[in-house]
């Protein structure tokens, strides 16, 4: 080994490397003419791109996720925001109210939705031009729609122009919308889409100025358009309060950028009130600087000697042994070990060799057939040629990929290596395949466990929007052969305030999830999930699920579920039926009366971009009858978004406050926070009401999500990792 | 609940939190792995020891003692695989580095991951002659990221390198690159 030659290339090696590292700008750039634009564009008081409390023209980088958190005269907002496509935004925010006295609360608490659509990009003349929507779907409180154009000035200098409605067009209104006049008043239950309301009623402009002297600092001022009027007694009811002063319509402000994903700001609003935001952005496809992808490198490649040198270590001679493909499953199995991975079955001969995978470690799943054949290449006889490795998951083989020997021996250090591997790899069903020839060294079935704090939330609870409970939870698997397992968790809640809620259900349907709050105050220990599973391939592109038991926290009974799902189509369709009973409020064995037939039938397509669609027909848990439309955007690295939203023949009367179930959902992976192998994530879901109408049954190990990691997309999605 | 019931519970979970156990190791709970990010953050990743000429006696293979300026790293790498002409070392911790002539061609573990690249040979560097360097990083998206420069290799001379109390005759040659808005030596 040549090391002392070496040392002094190394370290200028290394130095190039790191000194040459491709930088990220911070701002968003675009070439606007003849001069490049250096600004970033940044978030209002209502967390959605814009000034201070008025919103720009901009939108946020394609993807950018925000969370947004202000405060000012009483009113505080938390806002989080996604770019879920490059033109169209969509936000979701929680406000309170101090000291308003209105609707009988003294701190009046409201739920609203945003979304926003960038019509016109900035050009060198021409401004860019968004059309947006406030508070859209809820109480209507914050409710105003917008047209706005903003336009670089000077390179680091941009104006806003706007015209409102709603709020936006009471302060300052010039004339009425020619589409009609605006209702107002109370939209009773909430929740609707009250397009009949949208771009009517008076009109105001409203409009600002943003300079960004340098990369960190911004100063803005701005002339608003709302008055107001429903904090400051517009309206007014009996005792209701007016929480501020408004003096005049101007504001101004000045913002830091304090880090890669922080911004703060201050501001002066209204001529009487000092204003404080706090921003989080962050583009949830890059990792952070600051948590890079790391953990240990990966076995290398041992490459076999020279056919014609050593014809003998070629030799298929120990085919002859009985007891060599024993042999070489133990080796196997152990250096799988040695990656984070187990060895669920193997069938060899003398040029060929499928091992079936299982990965508890590596979220990038191409990384984790990448180790997977390096560690064959390092295990097994010259003469093997074509390495086979089918992932398993819940004891299904889920997809098969095919590579020769001779091209990983050949690319492990060829420049763009991993192109040129996916090129030359073949991802197929693994659904036919026959059953491997062994089973794992070790015998089959296996014993997992978990033993840990965990953490339960509800959100929006007007007495305390927000409540945490905390406790030991012991979890378990038990696998009686592949696709046959059971699982059981048991929690016991020690802290808390999850059951001090006084919020009993009004519901005038089954109450099948509002009487959460009586769960919450019972079980001392409980039975969380205690089911029984079987899990099957009844052949190319099908999946099958049958789980028996204590399904979920409310629920018990019987679940069946079927996925049809070519590895390489962007179409899947699946049946569910679910037959299950209400559980006691205790969550021990028990069960109360409550029983229904629910299921749904499902259509989910790839649209490709990490865009996914679902629609899911069917019968619901309070007997309902509809439909729920989900719309996701997932990245490579796991990062997911989702909205849905549940059409039933339920009333808005029967439903209650809402009117409709909607919501969304995010999902973050653990390894994106820590930079370290896990297949971890954090996941939850935010709703602004949770009632009975449109309402499913929760169940572990549906099937679409628990398949498509190792589909042909999903596999490909972080190549990049399969040398990692 | 009264307030020291959470509060002797709240310790309780606090213990736990820091005991939690699994009997997957890679089904280490959340808390777990943020803490273990969060103490590498502060102590580092345990790569360095005090390497001396005794030592490097004792070892009876090759050792690299590899140093990162930027992030005040040291780390002593042992080979441990060969591809043709590539040589793997890897650090305690797992982190590896692959050289080719002793240039390098590939890392793990010290991010941005430099997953593959064409670089000259020394040949060419002794020659003087201009070629094209290319990157092929993994992105923070784990997309590869490819990055060309156009670089130039030079014979400074020959020199004497010290090297843990041993002195070695070596041929010092510089490599200039310029790439997409930098340059480097």
């Amino acid at each position: 080994m040549p090391r002392k030659k070496t040392l002094a290339a190394l370290i200028c090696g290394l130095t190039a490397m790191i000194g040459i590292t491709p930088t990220r700008a911070q701002d968003t750039t675009a070439n606007s003419g003849h001069r490049t634009i250096q600004t970033r564009p940044t978030l209002n008081f209502y967390g959605v791109t814009g000034l201070i409390d008025m919103p720009t023209a901009e939108s946020q980088p394609d993807g950018q996720f925000s969370a947004t958190v202000s405060s000012f005269g009483g009113i505080s907002r938390g806002t989080l925001t996604f770019q879920a496509f490059p033109r169209i935004s969509g936000s979701f925010r929680y406000s309170r109210i101090d000291d308003w006295n209105a609707s009988g609360f003294n701190v009046f608490y409201d739920r609203s939705f945003d979304v926003n659509f960038r019509l016109l990009d900035e050009g060198r003349y021409l401004p860019s031009l968004l059309v947006g929507l406030q508070d859209f779907a809820g109480t209507g409180i914050s409710a105003a729609e917008y047209v706005v154009a903003t336009k670089h000035v000077l390179p680091r200098v941009k104006v806003t122009a706007g015209l409102g409605w709603g709020r936006l067009g009471s302060k300052g209104s010039f004339g009425s919308s020619p589409f009609g006049e605006r209702s107002g008043g109370s939209r009773g239950l909430g929740g609707k889409f009250e397009y009949d309301e949208w771009f009517r009623g008076p009109m105001a402009a409203f409009g600002g100025i943003e300079w960004q002297p340098t990369d960190k600092l911004g100063l803005k001022a701005e002339l608003s358009s709302d008055a107001y009027d429903t904090e400051r007694g517009g309206g007014r009811r009996a005792g209701q309060g007016e929480i501020f002063d408004r003096k005049t319509s101007w504001n101004f402000g000045a913002e830091y950028q304090a880090g890669e994903n922080i911004r703060l700001g201050a501001y002066y609003l209204y001529g009487s009130e000092i204003g404080l935001t706090l921003q989080f952005s962050a583009d949830p496809g890059k990792r952070p600087d600051s948590t890079p992808q790391a953990g240990p490198g990966p076995l290398p490649v041992k490459v076999r000697p020279d056919r014609a040198a050593d014809p003998d270590a070629w030799s298929q001679e120990w085919t002859d042994q009985p007891d060599a493909a024993t042999i070489l499953r133990g080796n196997v199995a152990k250096a799988l070990a040695t990656q984070g991975m187990t060895l669920r079955g193997m069938s060899i001969s003398a040029t060929r060799v499928r091992i079936h995978l299982g990965n508890t470690r590596y979220d990038a799943e191409a990384q984790a057939v990448g180790r997977a054949a390096r560690v064959l290449t390092r295990t097994l006889p010259a003469s093997v040629e074509l390495f086979e490795i089918v992932p398993m998951v819940n004891g299904m083989p889920l997809s098969v990929v095919t590579l020769r020997r001779a091209d990983i021996e050949a690319l492990e250090h060829a420049p763009g290596n991993d192109a040129a591997l996916q090129a030359r790899a073949d991802i197929g069903d693994a659904g036919s395949l026959a059953a491997p020839d062994m089973a794992a060294p070790a015998e089959t079935r296996r014993l997992s466990w978990n033993f840990g704090p965990y953490l339960r939330q509800s959100f929006f609870d007007p007495d305390k929007p927000l409540r945490l409970e905390t406790g030991l939870r012991l979890s378990g698997q038990y696998d009686l052969s592949p696709g046959l397992i059971l699982s059981g968790s048991i929690a016991h809640p020690l802290a808390g305030n999850l059951d001090n809620s006084r919020r009993l259900s009004n519901s005038l349907l089954p109450r099948v999830r509002t009487d959460q709050v009586l769960y919450d105050r019972e079980g001392e220990p409980s039975i969380e999930e205690l089911t029984a599973a079987y899990y099957t391939r009844p052949g190319d592109a099908l999946y099958g699920r049958m789980t028996v038991g204590y399904l979920e926290r409310m629920y018990g009974g019987i679940s069946g579920e079927v996925l049809w799902k070519p590895v390489t189509s962007p179409l899947a369709l699946g049946v569910e039926v679910n037959y299950v009973k209400q559980r006691d409020f205790d969550q021990l064995f028990g069960f109360r009366t409550y029983d229904v037939v629910t299921g749904h039938a499902s259509a989910y397509y790839d649209f490709g971009r990490g865009y996914i669609g679902q629609v899911d027909a069917g019968r619901y848990l309070a007997r309902d009858y509809g439909t729920t439309l989900t719309l996701s955007r997932e990245f490579a690295n796991g990062w997911k978004f989702s909205a849905f939203a549940t059409f039933t023949d339920v009333s808005s009367e029967e439903f209650g406050e809402g009117s409709f179930d909607k919501g969304i959902r995010i999902e973050i992976p653990v390894s994106w926070i820590t930079g370290r192998d896990s297949r971890n994530e954090f996941g939850t879901t935010l709703r602004p009401v949770l009632r009975d109408g449109g309402a499913r049954l929760h169940v572990q190990g549906r099937l679409y999500d628990t398949v498509r990691d190792y589909d042909k997309h999903g596999l490909n999605s972080q190549w990049g990792r399969v040398w990692r | 609940m009264t307030a020291s019931n959470v509060a002797a519970r709240a310790a309780v979970i606090a213990c736990v939190a820091l005991a939690a156990c699994s009997s997957d190791k890679n089904n280490v709970r959340e808390f777990s792995l943020l803490r273990t990010a969060l103490v590498q953050k502060i102590s580092g990743t345990g790569n360095e020891f005090e390497l001396t000429r005794a030592l490097i006696d004792e070892a009876q293979m090759p050792l690299m003692l590899a140093e990162v300026k930027q992030h005040d790293v040291r780390a002593t790498l042992i080979p441990i695989g060969q591809n043709g002409p590539v040589i793997t070392w890897s650090a305690p911790d797992g982190t590896t580095l692959s050289l080719r002539e002793g240039i390098l061609v590939g890392s793990r573990g010290l991010s941005p991951d430099l997953m593959s690249a064409a670089v000259p040979s020394l040949n060419d560097l002794r020659a003087g002659k201009t070629f094209t360097r290319s990157h092929y990083f993994l992105g923070h998206d784990d997309q590869t990221e490819r990055a060309d420069f156009t670089c130039s290799g030079q014979v400074i001379g020959q020199t004497v390198l010290e090297i843990f109390e041993h002195r070695h005759q070596v041929t010092r040659i510089t490599e200039s690159c310029t790439g997409p808005g930098r340059v480097c030596q």
